[in-house]
């Protein structure tokens, strides 16, 4: 079920009237009924899903729960050892067993052996990386006695599998979310509205701007040869804006929805193609993964308490299986390897410039920092990612002209141009948002402005957001 | 929360005001007819063209499935009555896939445009498709979206959607400049109408296929007797629209290959309605007539199609 659905527009309300109708009487009838909503959820995907589901959660509360109640060093990293296995085991044999396989044999084959592995047609879970993170991320804080493990079975597995963030994020922590399962919620009507205005903003984001967006990157992306220069980077910029979208629009939604339940998530992106260094790009981009990585792989290994050649390897180990965690392609490792080569050189030249006008220069160059990498992260192969560089790169005057571009994407130029207004809109709301939270800004705003924009964004969402088949959310594939 | 219940409602309906005006915004036959890009989008264009673009009249229609457009030949219609001294305009406007709400648009549309047909074939299968044909929510008026004839309607918010989906697109192709595809271009057959004939295998197991999935597995009568009431409303309203304007109507059966019983299985209820043209057991048995399970060849074609024009000669005197 995905949130740009009818399903899901059915689903939310029952939910939300059940939720506080219904249960709001006891907090763990409250949650057991979450439990059932987001396991319906889930399942409505595929129900074999939930047996995965249910294996995390159990085996990770059974860790937790041993763990509270042993002293012994060894029995600890004993339990820690049964976690870290299920755990990844499981990621391992869905995401990455093929990958692995098929990279093994390629690499036996350049050194001229044989070699004969099977690979397996695995389905791949929706969401299986950011609810083993997430249940990891909790034993491990256990275990390091950052928090108590839960003794409650009910609040765990609803913290696991709460259908806002289940799917792709955000990575929620344990110290952060058990509390609010634990606790009686209360019905609160700021609260409420603000996820609602969430919800609409990150339709908008997804629907309009993000799945249009799509259109352009596809068509540049799938005729690599056919669109270059300015066209194909057109195409990189629609895919730049596209994932950013994409992601946060889902993030937005996930964050206004679980308001609607009383829970706060942490918030995912502050406006990230802002950001003047990758150091920043990387607090503001994703946040949730990057602090997860920061502190259960970053910090581990030592993190900035080492010397700066142990630093960037640090920072190498970190950002190469930050790569391989968004999928099994080497693209996604040299996605990852790209922004840990150009962080190593701001560890090397560190200071950002203090001008008006250096400042703005090297937001512009972290941008298309960003951007050449994402042209790795889009792109099915290596060769095809390179074959797009090289066409933006060196024919800037050949292939199809940016008309050509538009109207095989769009239809009519006219369309083109209506959505690039749409478009600056966007870029208006997001540099407005850029140091104040979107709460902020549209509480500040005039509430027949408020009011107005609402329905400016259903229109937009009705008229631009509905397609015969609309692209799905980019990271439901991580 | 009464507060928040109370805003929601009021935004939501405010809301919904949006895509209830898109669903209420006229649209054109033309792009209704051109709006469904698949296999059939030919054919689809060819009746429009047929009956908004062509004014020569249309004296005797054949309404029905890819049956009755791979089965019916309208040129050996033609030239048999011809032969028997009637002289008439024959349009075959079967489309491709299966429901009978799509004959009561189609025909609506034919009797809307006023080229007056005295006879109407319309086709029946071994069983009355009891489900709402797939492009009927693109190409239907909107009130017939709304109110089907009959509640019994499983796929009605399929439909809906199709409707929103049409008018959408057009208010959209409209306020973008993009014109309407699907110019008219001579129907494409495909696979029809060819001169080959149907390798026994795969008749076998298509009428095999068919036989597991319906005839092994009968619903209950009473689920049969709800579900059939969903064709039959429209076939009712056929009847009644042709009568307003002395159109007559005939029913002509044209199966699957393999149905065992050589007649339709309603066929008592078609009797109620209209004469019902069935050819001889034989025909439908003899594998050198079809093309595969579905649909007859040429062959096929031109005897069905030269014998059920006498048949129609017949009805016209």
């Amino acid at each position: 079920m995905v949130f740009n659905s009818i399903a899901f527009a059915l689903f939310l309300p029952l939910v939300f009237c059940g939720y506080w109708f219904i249960f709001s009487r006891s907090v763990r009838w409250q949650n057991a009924f979450l439990i059932a909503a987001s396991y319906f959820f889930y399942g409505w995907w595929d129900w074999r899903f939930l047996i995965l589901l249910a294996f995390t959660s159990l085996v990770d509360f059974s860790v937790g729960y041993a763990l509270n109640r042993s002293e012994n060093p060894m029995h600890r990293r004993l339990l820690l050892g049964v976690t870290l296995v299920s755990n990844l085991s499981v990621l391992f044999f869905f995401k990455y067993f093929n990958f692995f396989a098929d990279s093994v044999r390629e690499l036996m084959a350049a050194c001229g052996w044989r070699a004969d592995f099977v690979t397996i047609k695995i389905l791949l879970p929706v969401g299986i990386s950011f609810y083993t993170f997430q249940s990891l991320s909790y034993t491990i804080d256990v275990y390091q006695r950052k928090m108590k493990g839960s003794e409650n079975l009910i609040d765990f597995l609803a913290f696991v599998s709460f259908f806002p963030q289940l799917v792709a994020g955000p990575i929620e922590r344990a110290p952060h979310m058990l509390p609010q399962f634990a606790r009686q919620r209360e019905f609160d009507y700021h609260q409420a509205v603000m996820g609602v205005r969430r919800i609409l903003y990150g339709l908008f984001k997804k629907m309009v701007v993000a799945d249009n967006l799509a259109l352009l990157a596809d068509q540049v992306f799938d005729h690599a040869g056919v669109f270059h220069g300015i066209s194909s980077a057109i195409g990189i910029l629609a895919f730049t804006f596209q994932i950013y979208c994409d992601f946060s629009g889902y993030s937005d939604i996930a964050l206004g929805t679980a308001r609607l339940f009383g829970f706060e998530l942490i918030e995912n992106f502050r406006a990230p193609y802002f950001s003047i260094t990758l150091r920043e790009f990387w607090r503001r981009w994703h946040i949730s993964l990057s602090t997860w990585f920061r502190d259960y792989v970053y910090i581990p290994l030592g993190g900035n308490k080492v010397s700066t050649p142990r630093r960037i390897y640090n920072l190498f180990v970190t950002f190469v299986l930050s790569g391989l965690w968004h999928g099994a392609q080497w693209t996604f490792v040299i996605w990852g390897f790209i922004h840990w080569l150009f962080l190593a050189v701001e560890e090397l030249m560190p200071g950002a410039p203090g001008s008006f006008v250096g400042r703005n220069a090297r937001r512009v160059l972290t941008f298309i920092i960003v951007c050449l990498a994402w042209v790795f992260f889009r792109a099915r192969t290596l060769q095809e990612a390179l074959q797009m560089l090289y066409h933006t790169a060196t024919r800037p005057n050949g292939g199809e002209s940016i008309s050509a571009l538009l109207r095989a994407t769009y239809h009519t130029e006219l369309f083109a141009v209506y959505f690039f207004c749409v478009f600056m809109l966007f870029c208006i709301l997001e540099w407005l948002m850029r140091k104040e939270t979107f709460d902020l800004v549209v509480d500040r705003m005039p509430t027949l402005a408020r009011r107005s924009s609402y329905l400016v964004l259903v229109v937009l969402i009705v008229f631009w957001g509905f397609k015969d088949s609309a692209p799905v959310f980019i990271y439901f594939k991580f | 929360m009464r507060r928040f219940l109370i805003k929601t409602f009021v935004f939501v309906a405010v809301a919904s005001l949006v895509p209830a005006a898109i669903l209420l915004w006229p649209v054109s036959k033309r792009y209704q007819y051109a709006f469904v890009r698949n296999d059939c989008a030919a054919r689809s264009n060819y009746i429009y063209h047929r009956l908004y673009e062509d004014t020569t009249r249309v004296d005797i229609a054949f309404i029905g499935t890819s049956h009755t457009m791979c089965g019916v030949s309208d040129s050996i219609v033609n030239s048999v009555l011809k032969q028997e001294g009637i002289h008439a305009r024959v349009a075959n406007l079967a489309i491709c896939r299966v429901g009978r709400n799509m004959d009561y648009v189609v025909i609506k549309d034919l009797l809307k445009t006023k080229k007056q047909p005295k006879l109407i074939v319309l086709e029946v299968k071994q069983e009355e498709p009891d489900l709402s044909h797939p492009d009927f929510g693109y190409r239907a008026e909107i009130e017939d979206v709304f109110f089907p004839q009959s509640a019994v309607d499983v796929q009605y918010f399929k439909d809906l959607a199709a409707a929103f989906n049409v008018r959408l697109n057009y208010v959209r192709d409209g306020i973008t400049g993009r014109e309407c595809d699907g110019e008219y271009e001579a129907p494409s057959l495909g696979i029809y109408r060819q001169k080959g004939i149907a390798d026994s295998t795969v008749l076998y197991q298509g009428a095999l296929r068919r036989w597991e999935r319906y005839y092994n597995q009968p619903r209950a009568a009473w689920l049969d007797s709800l579900m059939l009431r969903y064709p039959k409303a429209y076939m009712s309203e056929i009847m009644k629209m042709a009568r307003e304007v002395h159109t007559k109507v005939v029913l002509l059966y044209i199966p699957n290959y393999g149905y065992p019983w050589h007649k339709p299985r309603e066929l008592a209820y078609y009797r109620g309605l209209a004469d019902v043209y069935l050819m001889p057991d034989s025909f439908y048995d003899n594998k050198g007539n079809w093309i595969e399970d579905e649909h007859l060849n040429a062959d096929g074609a031109a005897i069905l199609s030269d014998s059920v024009a006498h048949y129609i000669a017949r009805q016209l005197r």
